[in-house]
């Protein structure tokens, strides 16, 4: 099959600053793809450029084959699921008002969506009872299930994870990675995730691509990158957060 | 000019056929005069309303060629000096000038009441002051001038010009205040009419004007050339009727009782208080008008605000132009911006002019913070909003609005508050509501009419608060509400 998102030849500068050049990047069907990187490398613009929220200054982008183009990017936003570090919650909707707002205002029927709900509560654990809460009166990690609910409730083909687990606590964050991680298998859902922690992305990432300044400097398997890296900056990146682990 | 007749045709047509508005200037002696006027209409069989105390000269005049009222007593002086701009024109010369406006002068009514500087007797005995020309030999003296003193073509300026007057220690003063500053001791010299009742009552003396630099001021009555023959002859009867003395009777019977009928009763002979209205029945009168005009001023202000404020919220020259004009609308001085609008066709002196007005000044608050409440809408926040594929406007209403609605609330509260303080203004064009008795009050130099409007105003300013506190509740969302 081919290819759910194509990037071919994707640049994009702020004022006179790359963010990034020159990027080729496919995200292969049920798969979790990582980038990851310093910050400032232009990761994250590659999720924002995706999603429509910057215009590239050149090359083209393809959602199931299909060009993305201002005229498209509405159709394409309901396709694709997008949580970002501090969960982007609405504080003036409480958790069950934050992740039925889309499906309402499509006219799904309340009966589908509060179906629809519990099936999310369960899959990603969150209490049912805690709905009823607003975003002020939950736990970071509970305000990330609702948010990646959120994201899900429209069974999107693209899910957009933006460093959403940076602001929690470790153990928090690992309760985290282990139900994402069996969710996107269970959903064979698409994902491309954005994080700066290397054990993070070897944790969850079939594909790991790793750029510097604006450019992916090598993509591959965690195995691969470890053991042979493509520049000297691959292997500097790799011991100091690895080293770090085995000190 | 057509138009205008038409206007004009219109708006007679749907009041009485035979019915009269008179108006009056903030001071008792044209309070009085006015009220005389009405008195005399009614018993010619005329039906006259009489809008008492209406901002100055400027706004009168613009009322009567307007329609907006169809006779008011005027001064000869103010008609050659400040209406018709002809320094010394005669009476036959005002008479056609006038004609030309469509608009008719009475013979006068029988006294002058020429602008006079006035000092305390004793402190005018111990200096030897008897004229004005005697003030040159003592700068140390302190004036306190009424403002449209200080402005007309014949007061304070040219008058200091001709006498030689040092113009350093002078403040401007409103005209029964500057009475109790003058009887305190705080200023020396003050502007009067000669014919105020003050002038006795605090035994004051009246310098002498050497050098005749004041015209004539006599009294005459002004209206419209279409009003009723009914009402003209009823005016006319009163022609020569009035000498000084009988005026600064009037003037003393009216501040006595603290009521114009009185002394307009006194003029006609009557006693009965018939028309007399209890105070709890003006006070709803006063209260009711009052929050019809803050209301609909401010529902007006809301329904154009918001919209306004959302544009203003995108920036760029459009929004920078939006905060810029509601800026300077609030930085014009409220009696200017009623002098404004009394001359527009549409307008007039009326209640509409009065939530015009209210309405341009309680924009701003509400502008602002609408456009600032979106603004302080952080990035991710607005960014979920574009991601979750919600369509411009169900991003505004669903998300930004609701957002922003502490800001926005807050800012409409205080316009609503602003709004019940300003709406006093509205009795300076005869709109009613509690600046009628501030208003009078102040005239009257009485407390106790004051307070009947400064003490529901600022009751209602209270409720007004205490309303919101509990809207905040309705159209705040409570995720918005509560602390984590």
């Amino acid at each position: 099959m081919n290819p759910l998102v194509q990037l071919r030849g994707i640049s994009k500068h702020f004022e006179k600053e790359v963010a990034v050049s020159n990027i080729d990047l496919e995200l292969e069907r049920a798969q979790i793809t990582v980038l990851i990187g310093p910050s400032g490398c232009g990761k994250s613009t590659i999720l924002r450029l995706i999603v429509g929220l910057i215009a590239a200054d050149e090359g083209n982008m393809y959602f199931d084959s299909a060009p993305i183009s201002s005229d498209t990017i509405t159709s394409i936003r309901r396709r694709v699921g997008y949580v970002i570090q501090d969960g982007g919650l609405f504080p003036h909707l409480t958790a069950n008002g934050n992740v039925a707002l889309q499906a309402r205002l499509l006219d799904r029927s309340g009966k589908e969506v509060k179906a629809r709900i519990a099936e999310l509560c369960a899959l990603t654990r969150f209490p049912e009872n805690l709905l009823d809460r607003y975003p002020v009166e939950l736990s970071g990690g509970q305000r990330q299930r609702v948010s990646l609910m959120r994201a899900l409730m429209l069974s999107p083909e693209l899910l957009l994870l933006d460093e959403p687990f940076a602001a929690l606590d470790p153990l928090v964050r690992a309760n985290l990675h282990r139900d994402l991680k069996e969710i996107c298998a269970r959903l064979r859902q698409t994902v491309l995730l954005v994080t700066h922690d290397l054990a993070e992305a070897a944790k969850l990432g079939s594909l790991i691509v790793l750029m510097q300044s604006g450019r992916i400097i090598q993509s591959g398997t965690f195995d691969e990158l470890r053991d042979h890296p493509a520049t000297p900056f691959v292997a500097e990146f790799f011991n100091a957060q690895l080293g770090g682990l085995q000190s | 000019m057509k138009l205008s007749a038409l206007l004009l045709i219109a708006s007679v047509a749907t009041a009485q056929s035979d019915s009269v508005v008179i108006g009056s200037k903030k001071f008792t002696e044209s309070y009085v005069l006015a009220e005389i006027a009405r008195q005399a209409c009614q018993s010619a069989g005329v039906r006259a309303e009489h809008r008492q105390g209406m901002g100055g000269t400027i706004i009168l005049w613009e009322a009567l060629r307007g329609g907006g009222i169809d006779i008011y007593p005027e001064y000869t002086g103010t008609i050659a000096e400040e209406i018709l701009k002809q320094r010394g024109a005669t009476e036959t010369d005002i008479q056609t000038a006038l004609e030309q406006q469509g608009i008719g002068m009475t013979k006068d009514l029988g006294f002058n009441n020429t602008y006079a500087l006035v000092m305390r007797r004793e402190k005018a005995a111990r200096l030897g002051i008897k004229s004005i020309s005697d003030l040159r030999g003592h700068p140390e003296l302190k004036f306190g001038l009424t403002h449209e003193f200080l402005d007309r073509r014949d007061g304070w300026r040219p008058l200091s010009a001709r006498y030689g007057l040092a113009r350093t220690n002078v403040v401007g003063l409103e005209h029964a205040l500057g009475y109790a500053g003058l009887v305190s001791g705080e200023i020396d010299v003050k502007d009067a009419y000669s014919t105020d009742a003050k002038i006795a009552d605090y035994d004051l003396v009246v310098l002498a004007d050497d050098w005749q630099f004041f015209p004539q001021y006599k009294a005459v009555f002004l209206f419209r050339k279409n009003t009723s023959a009914a009402a003209i002859a009823a005016l006319n009867k009163l022609t020569g009727t009035i000498d000084e003395t009988r005026m600064m009777r009037l003037n003393a019977e009216a501040e006595r009782t603290k009521s114009y009928i009185a002394a307009a009763q006194l003029y006609s002979g009557e006693s009965s208080e018939s028309g007399a209205e209890s105070l709890s029945h003006k006070l709803w009168r006063w209260i009711s008008r009052h929050l019809e005009l803050a209301g609909a001023s401010l529902a007006l202000a809301v329904v154009v605000g918001l919209p306004l404020g959302v544009i203003a919220s995108r920036g760029g020259a459009t929004g920078q132009t939006i905060l810029a004009v509601t800026g300077i609308i609030q930085t014009i001085p409220s009696l200017a911006l009623l002098a404004l609008l009394v001359p527009v066709p549409f307008f007039g002196i009326s209640v509409r002019t009065a939530i015009v007005a209210l309405f341009l000044y309680s924009l701003l608050p509400i502008v602002r913070n609408t456009a600032s409440g979106l603004q302080d809408i952080s990035r991710p926040l607005r960014e979920s909003a574009v991601v979750l594929g919600l369509t411009a406007g169900q991003r505004l209403r669903r998300i930004y609005l609701p957002l922003a609605s502490r800001s926005i609330l807050a800012g409409i509260k205080t316009s609503a508050v602003i709004n019940i303080g300003t709406a006093t203004l509205a009795a300076l064009i005869g709109a009613g509501g509690l600046g009628e008795p501030i208003i009078s009050g102040l005239n009257l130099n009485d407390h106790v009419t004051i307070l009947q409007g400064a003490v529901p105003a600022a009751l209602l300013a209270l409720l007004v608060q205490l309303a919101f506190d509990f809207l905040d509740r309705i159209f705040i969302p409570r995720g918005l509400r509560i602390k984590s």
